[in-house]
């Protein structure tokens, strides 16, 4: 099982460059896209979902050339939109069974339908509309169609945001599951997402792909290159003339900064180890400085 | 802060598309109906921009309005739930009042201004280069300004005010949209209820929009006040005004009181999220998907899921009810009110599902647009798009789901009827009938707008312009293509299928083929539209043009076989119909036909004072073949000329199209122009015709059809109850007239000179014109000799006495002669009939029936002897043989007479139930009545061609047709019958398109000849006494019957009439006949007190208002100064009536008489005093009508 994206590249109407010659190699287990918003994650998952055309590019999954064989991928495939609506008025039962028959289901219905039901946890409330769900029942329903007929390919766009850390939780045991024999893309800006849940990962900033690999490696990567330390306020400016700051954050009301650095600037600085956060502030960060919008 | 939102209001519209294109739409529509031609909004002879049209006119466009005001309106409050703004908005610190007063006062204020481009429309209108000048009068700023700020306004802000209720507590413009539709739905419905009330508050109260209230004060307008007039602010539309703005207030007080912010904004209630322990179901082990992603059964199932969302949204069950309530309304008004017509065949009751079809069509394009967005407005699309579901699925499985929906409220519409029909005494069903007829009806013509409708919303991309331009449709469709002069049923947005005249004596007979053809015509092009719409139905995120055009064309790939075979088949049955009604059957256009008229005119017209010979025998032997819709015809006319000129030329025209040929030694032809109505032909005469000579004129003719038509030419020859009239098949000799255009716009379109009458003007000394009477040229004195062959089981009617009949094989032969001579002017009928025979005074009297027709026979009978009886003697004997009533099919609804023959149509009488009471205006009988006494009243004396004829055959016929109903049914009955007579006219003066003339000169208006002929003959057969007035009658008979000749004209009556009465009369004799007055009375108080010799005295007080217009006014261009119909207060010098009644009867029109007392009043404040024994309870101004009143009700009061 191989998801192959090669030099996708779209650009909106409005001048928006979403993809700028992004290209991804993705294998069975789950995939992380992380960025942060408006990096054009949810525009490249819109584009392997059959929803928008790119303007060049190419991509595969096994030997199905999606681009010109849309109906063939959506065969395979269960997208999770990053936001969507239900009708009102529909219970969940009603609504899940109206998308299996979409779907093209064939054998009886109503097994599939409880089964998804309960697998995320929404069988006692099948009889209930899902305009009036909670947001954790409602990702979760919005996962249950995902699943109907076991799609080899799932894509679920920032899932989890907006979950309390309980609903998080539950949703991320669901995913993994499934990730077990399937590709399932997870697009997040949230870092742990990622760390918890990906075998493989991608981070995109400004539509480009800046990073492709395992998020261990990423992480291996910085070893022994981050170091970090307690300033005040006011000496920031100073630092960001001298240093290459990856990111600052408040701990306990103090502020830190973390830098990238080949070797300890000072002892001063407390070296310590990468986390993906750091992975992905050091990318998005560097990048940042490379171009020239910067 | 109210100001503020209410500026953000505007600001926000400033750059919306809809702010622009809807008084875009305004704007080309006012243009269009002040300036382009087949348009009228207020009467022909009104101007456009008069005030009473520009009424109409903001009322038409008013009429688009609700629309509007859901989406600028009521969007107002929706859009932020819509947006996901709610929650940011309301926890801000603006009161609730300034919020939604000042996005709903924006919003009200930019509807208004959008009106304001009907006055640019009005103010360039007359600078359009294709103006025809006559169209406008002058220019009435008040009248827009009046219009604007006391109709529209008032109506944005109630209207408004109520949607926007209903939009705020549903949060949904779904809701509000609907409950527009039903204001416009009871406004309808309320129309169509009016008509026969005698008291019209009730619904002028209820009326949400106050346009009845307007429509019935100006309902009985004369042309000078709709020219000059703008309504006022009467009681009815104050009150009605008052009431709804009373409900608006309540409606928003409602809004802020009792559903405080809680309720007005509160989120929805959420599903409480419990963990639970579910049972543990394991993963079924099978999965299958569908290897084909397109799925017809998988279609069906999903429309069904479709469909019952489409039943559980509050349209379905509004729709229909909406639709159940105006059929039922006017299937009770029909049956109450038309006494004269029934449920002539199963069909009859279904046909008035046509009256209900507003609401669904409505329905239908909010539905669709709902279908269409539904995915996309829910924020589901994104899941739904990648499903591997082929949109040809969705687009078909929302195509059956408006399907099941059309076929369900039709099916259950047409059940309604069936009942209906079925409690009112008709218990036949004709299933199969009912089945084509909702078929080809309707469900086709219903499903065209759904694909239209849903086609505009796939390309427009946007819900409210998809709905505007559809409500378009549907709203201006048959108006578009008039005003392109475009017939061809092959042409328009929804189905155009030729109607069918379903008849209980042949079905659907020809119509049938006409049907299936056009239904499969039209069904294929709707499938090639949904077939479009689903080519470019949205899909995924992607809305660029060349995106879905590329879209289309991979679908269109993926989908050729079916779009090919479908364009296929589509352009086959188009090709084969174009064939069929181009080459086969070219059918001719109104167009065309004009463009015949006007070419006919401008090339014959010199032809007019030609001499002509007259018919004094004709000699005919048809062969009628009813199944093939056929029949050969050899004619021998025998002329004569009568003039003191010799005729070497004859002009004729006769049918055209079909074979038609005369004997070659008549005459050479010098002329034949089939580029006329009717072909002509001139002949040179081999022998010129001296004064007196003779001529044998013989020909032979074919009629025949066979092919599709676009619509049945001659629907008179039928299988059965063939109906012919004699021009269809006899030559016309000379020009003719009545070919002529004869619209005065049309007229000057052609460049033809005005012809501002029907009929040359009347000259009481004898012109011309006395040398031919007014049924045309031909129709001289002659006798008829008439052999008819037809099929075996049907019977052949022609007129005279039958002199053999013989049936051999699977033909019937009837031969009839007509020797009293008489007007040249008779049908002959062939059906399957089955007679009833009786006689009197020797003449044999018979009714022609279809076998199950039987009910009303008897009655038909009785009034054809009781005619012949009173005529008989009142004027003069009946000269023929025979007297038939023949029953035809209901092609058309009329009795009409011929010499001693009466074809009767089926819908008029035959089925139709006989009143429920003796109380009830017989409708049938005076029918009868009234064609029986054209006996005497056409076809023993009838009036030279010129202005007044029709007094001599319709008003008399009228006359004498009320007297007989007096003598069988009382004084009651007349009183009811005149008094709609009195109704109908001065409604229908109102509607006058060129000028209300003088009973004298009546130019064939039949509201005059008729209605005001009847009251006015009526009244002065009450003064004058009936024997004195019938003996005038008689003495006409007897000085013109059956005379060549010069004709009698008007004067004729009216001087015999004036000598026979004392001068006392004389006044009113001319100012019934000569004048045009109507009077507008009251009853001011009534006293009545109980006097000592035990006798009552009832002191009425009056107040008399006698109108009169001027027949004579003209027309004056050049300042637009139009005096026609202004009505002034004339000087009373008139007898009247006062009756006294008891209570009495319900069922009678006043009660039981006491007393009555005529006097004669000169002031317009009479006081009398009247002494009865008994104590009166009503007291009755001019119970019998000797006059014309405006409104007949007030001269009725109770005394208290």
């Amino acid at each position: 099982m191989h998801l192959s994206i090669q030099n996708l590249c779209k650009q909106y109407d409005n001048g928006i460059k979403a993809n700028d010659n992004i290209s991804l190699e993705i294998e069975k287990g789950m995939f992380g896209l992380l960025g942060p918003n408006g990096a054009g994650k949810s525009s490249l998952m819109r584009t392997i979902a059959t929803l928008q055309q790119p303007d060049s590019g190419q991509i595969w999954f096994n030997d199905i050339d999606v681009l010109a064989n849309p109906d063939a991928i959506r065969k395979q495939l269960g997208y999770l939109p990053q936001e969507f609506g239900v009708y009102p008025k529909v219970t969940a039962y009603q609504m899940l069974h109206h998308i299996a028959v979409l779907k093209g289901l064939t054998s009886e219905l109503k097994p599939w339908v409880d089964f998804l039901l309960q697998r995320v946890n929404l069988y006692e409330h099948r009889h209930k509309n899902v305009a009036e769900f909670s947001g954790g029942m409602k990702q979760r329903f919005g996962i249950a169609q995902a699943l109907i007929g076991s799609p080899n390919l799932i894509i679920v766009d920032e899932p989890t945001a907006g979950l309390d850390p309980t609903e998080r939780n539950r949703f991320h045991n669901i995913l993994s599951e499934i990730a077990e024999d399937k590709i399932v893309i997870l697009s997040t800006h949230i870092v742990q997402d990622v760390i918890e849940l990906s075998t493989q990962m991608a981070i995109i900033h400004q539509g480009k792909s800046i990073y492709h690999g395992h998020p261990n490696e990423a992480m291996s990567l910085l070893a022994g290159k981050i170091y970090q330390k307690k300033i005040a306020r006011a000496d920031l400016v100073t630092y960001q003339q001298n240093f290459q700051i990856i990111s600052e954050r408040m701990i306990g009301g103090a502020l830190y900064i973390n830098i990238y650095s080949d070797q300890s600037p000072d002892s001063e600085w407390t070296p310590i180890n990468p986390n993906l956060e750091d992975v992905f502030f050091y990318h998005t960060q560097a990048f940042s400085n490379q171009s020239p919008a910067a | 802060m109210l100001h503020k939102i209410f500026l953000f209001e505007l600001n926000y519209w400033k750059k919306r598309p809809i702010t622009f294109i809807f008084p875009l739409i305004l704007f080309a529509l006012s243009l269009i109906i002040f300036t382009a031609e087949n348009i009228s909004i207020g009467g022909e002879a009104v101007y456009r921009n008069s005030p009473f049209a520009l009424t109409n006119l903001y009322w038409i466009l008013f009429m688009l309005s609700p629309l509007l005001m859901n989406a600028i309106v009521c969007s107002g409050i929706t859009r932020d739930y819509e947006y996901d703004m709610h929650q940011i908005l309301y926890s801000m610190p603006i009161s609730k009042f300034s919020l939604l007063m000042g996005r709903f006062l924006g919003g009200v204020f930019l509807i208004l201004i959008m009106f304001f481009v009907v006055i640019i429309a009005d103010l360039i209108s007359p600078f359009m280069p294709w103006i025809v000048e006559d169209y406008l009068g002058p220019f009435h700023l008040g009248a827009h300004i009046r219009i604007l700020l006391s109709l529209i306004l008032p109506n944005v802000l109630i209207l408004g005010s109520i949607l926007y209720i209903v939009a705020a507590l549903s949060k949904s413009t779904q809701y509000s949209l609907l409950a527009a539709m039903v204001f416009v739905a009871l406004y309808l419905a309320l129309v169509n209820l009016i008509g026969n009330l005698d008291n019209k508050d009730i619904p002028a109260f209820v009326d949400p929009l106050g346009g009845l209230a307007i429509m019935i004060q100006t309902e009985k307008w004369t042309l000078h006040q709709k020219n000059n007039f703008i309504f006022e602010f009467d009681y009815r539309l104050l009150i009605n005004r008052l009431i709804w703005f009373t409900i608006a207030i309540i409606a928003w007080i409602f809004a802020f009181r009792f559903s405080g912010k809680s309720r007005l904004f509160s989120s929805k209630n959420k599903v409480k999220n419990q963990d639970s322990t579910s049972p543990k179901i394991s993963q079924p082990l099978e999965i299958q998907l569908n290897p084909k992603t397109f799925n017809f059964k998988n279609a069906l199932n999903t429309s069904y899921l479709e469909f019952l969302t489409m039943l559980k949204s509050p349209v379905f069950f509004t729709v229909l009810g909406l639709s159940a309530m105006m059929m039922i309304m006017e299937l009770i008004g029909f049956v109450q009110n038309d006494t004269i017509e029934g449920f002539a065949t199963s069909l009859s009751a279904y046909q008035f599902v046509a009256v209900a079809l507003q609401p669904l069509k409505f329905g239908l394009i909010f539905l669709v647009g709902n279908l269409v967005w539904k995915a996309r407005e829910a924020n589901f699309s994104d899941v739904l798009d990648a499903l591997p579901n082929q949109s040809s699925q969705t687009v078909l499985s929302q195509i059956f789901a408006v399907l099941w929906y059309i076929v369900s409220v039709l099916f259950i519409l047409m059940l309604v009827a069936i009942a209906f029909q079925f409690i009112n005494g008709y218990p036949s069903f004709d299933w199969d009938v009912y089945l084509v007829s909702l078929w080809f009806g309707n469900i086709i013509e219903m499903f065209g707008l759904a694909m239209l409708s849903m086609l505009f919303q796939v390309l427009l991309r946007s819900k409210f312009l998809g709905f505007l331009l559809s409500v378009c449709v549907v709203f201006f469709e048959s108006f578009f293509f008039d005003w392109l002069e475009i017939d061809s049923n092959l042409v328009g947005f929804t189905a155009t299928i030729p109607t069918a005249v379903y008849s209980e004596f042949y079905g659907f007979g020809p119509y049938l083929p006409l049907k299936l053809w056009f239904g499969l015509y039209w069904t294929l092009f709707f499938v090639l539209m949904a077939y479009i719409a689903y080519l470019f139905y949205p899909r995924g995120r992607e809305l660029g043009l060349k995106y879905k055009l590329n879209q289309a064309f991979q679908r269109f790939s993926n989908s050729k076989p079916f779009g090919l075979t479908s364009l296929g088949l589509f352009l086959i049955t188009l090709g084969w119909l174009v064939y069929q009604t181009f080459w086969v059957n070219p059918f001719i256009s109104v167009k065309e036909e004009m463009d015949m008229q006007s070419y006919y005119e401008k090339n014959y017209k010199s032809y007019d004072s030609m001499p002509i010979p007259a018919v004094v025998h004709a000699d005919y032997t048809m062969d009628l073949y009813p199944e093939d819709r056929r029949y050969k015809l050899v004619g021998k006319l025998t002329l004569v000329n009568f003039t003191d000129k010799p005729i070497d030329t004859l002009l004729i025209h006769h049918a055209p199209k079909f074979h038609f040929h005369y004997d070659s030694s008549i005459g050479r032809q010098v002329i034949l122009d089939d580029k006329t109505p009717n072909p002509v032909e001139i002949i040179a005469l081999n022998k010129t015709m001296q004064s007196k000579d003779t001529l044998i004129f013989a020909y032979d003719f074919e009629e025949y059809y066979h092919g599709i038509e676009n619509n049945l030419e001659n629907e008179r020859l039928l299988p059965n109850g063939s109906f012919l009239d004699y021009s269809s098949f006899t030559p016309n000799f000379g020009y003719d007239v009545s070919l002529e255009i004869a619209q005065k716009s049309d007229r000057q379109k052609y460049n033809l000179s005005v012809k501002p009458d029907n009929f040359p003007a009347l000259d009481s000394n004898c012109n011309i014109h006395c040398s031919y009477n007014y049924l045309g040229k031909n129709a001289s004195w002659a006798t008829i000799s008439s052999k008819i062959t037809t099929s075996a089981d049907q019977i052949a009617v022609a007129p005279g006495a039958l002199v053999s009949k013989e049936v051999k094989g699977d033909r019937a032969t009837y031969v009839y002669e007509l020797n009293q001579p008489s007007i040249f002017f008779f049908s002959i009928l062939s059906g399957r009939y089955n007679v009833l025979k009786d006689s009197i005074n020797g003449v044999v009297c018979e009714v022609y029936y279809t076998p199950n027709h039987h009910e009303n026979i008897g009655e038909m009978m009785k009034s054809l002897k009781k005619s012949i009886a009173y005529y008989s003697e009142a004027f003069g004997p009946y000269q023929l043989p025979v007297a038939r009533i023949i029953e035809f099919p209901q092609f058309s609804s009329f009795a009409q007479a011929f010499p001693g023959t009466m074809p009767y149509s089926e819908s008029v009488g035959f089925t139709s139930n006989l009143p429920n009471s003796k109380y009830d205006i017989n409708e049938i009988f005076h029918i009868v009545a009234h064609e029986m006494a054209h006996q005497w009243w056409a076809h023993q004396i009838v009036g030279a061609m010129m202005q007044g004829a029709t007094l001599l055959s319709e008003s008399l016929a009228e006359y004498s047709s009320l007297k007989l109903l007096q003598k069988e049914y009382g004084d009651d009955m007349t009183a009811k019958f005149l008094k709609d007579a009195n109704m109908n006219y001065v409604f229908s003066r109102s509607m006058e398109s060129k000028k209300e003339s003088s009973l004298l000169e009546v130019d064939n208006q039949p509201y005059i000849h008729y209605q005001k002929g009847s009251i006015v003959l009526y009244g002065i057969q009450q003064l004058m006494g009936e024997l004195k007035f019938n003996q005038v009658l008689k003495n006409l008979i007897s000085t013109f019957a059956y005379k060549s000749a010069p004709y009698p004209n008007a004067y004729e009556l009216y001087n015999r009439l004036i000598s026979a009465a004392p001068d006392s009369l004389h006044t009113h004799i001319r100012e019934g006949i000569q004048s045009i007055v109507v009077w507008q009375n009251d009853i001011l108080s009534l006293e009545t007190k109980k006097l000592a010799q035990g006798t009552y005295e009832t002191k009425v007080k009056l107040e008399l208002k006698k109108w009169s217009s001027d027949p004579k006014a003209k027309q004056t261009q050049s300042n637009k100064d139009n005096t026609i119909g202004q009505e002034k207060e004339a000087k009373i010098d008139d007898y009247f009536d006062i009756a006294l009644y008891l209570k009495g009867d319900d069922k009678l029109r006043y009660g039981q008489m006491i007393h009555t007392q005529r006097f004669k009043f000169t002031q317009t404040n009479p006081e009398v005093t009247i002494v009865s024994n008994v104590k009166p309870d009503l007291v009755v101004l001019d119970p019998n009508f000797l006059h014309i009143h405006k409104d007949p009700e007030l001269n009725k009061e109770k005394v208290k």
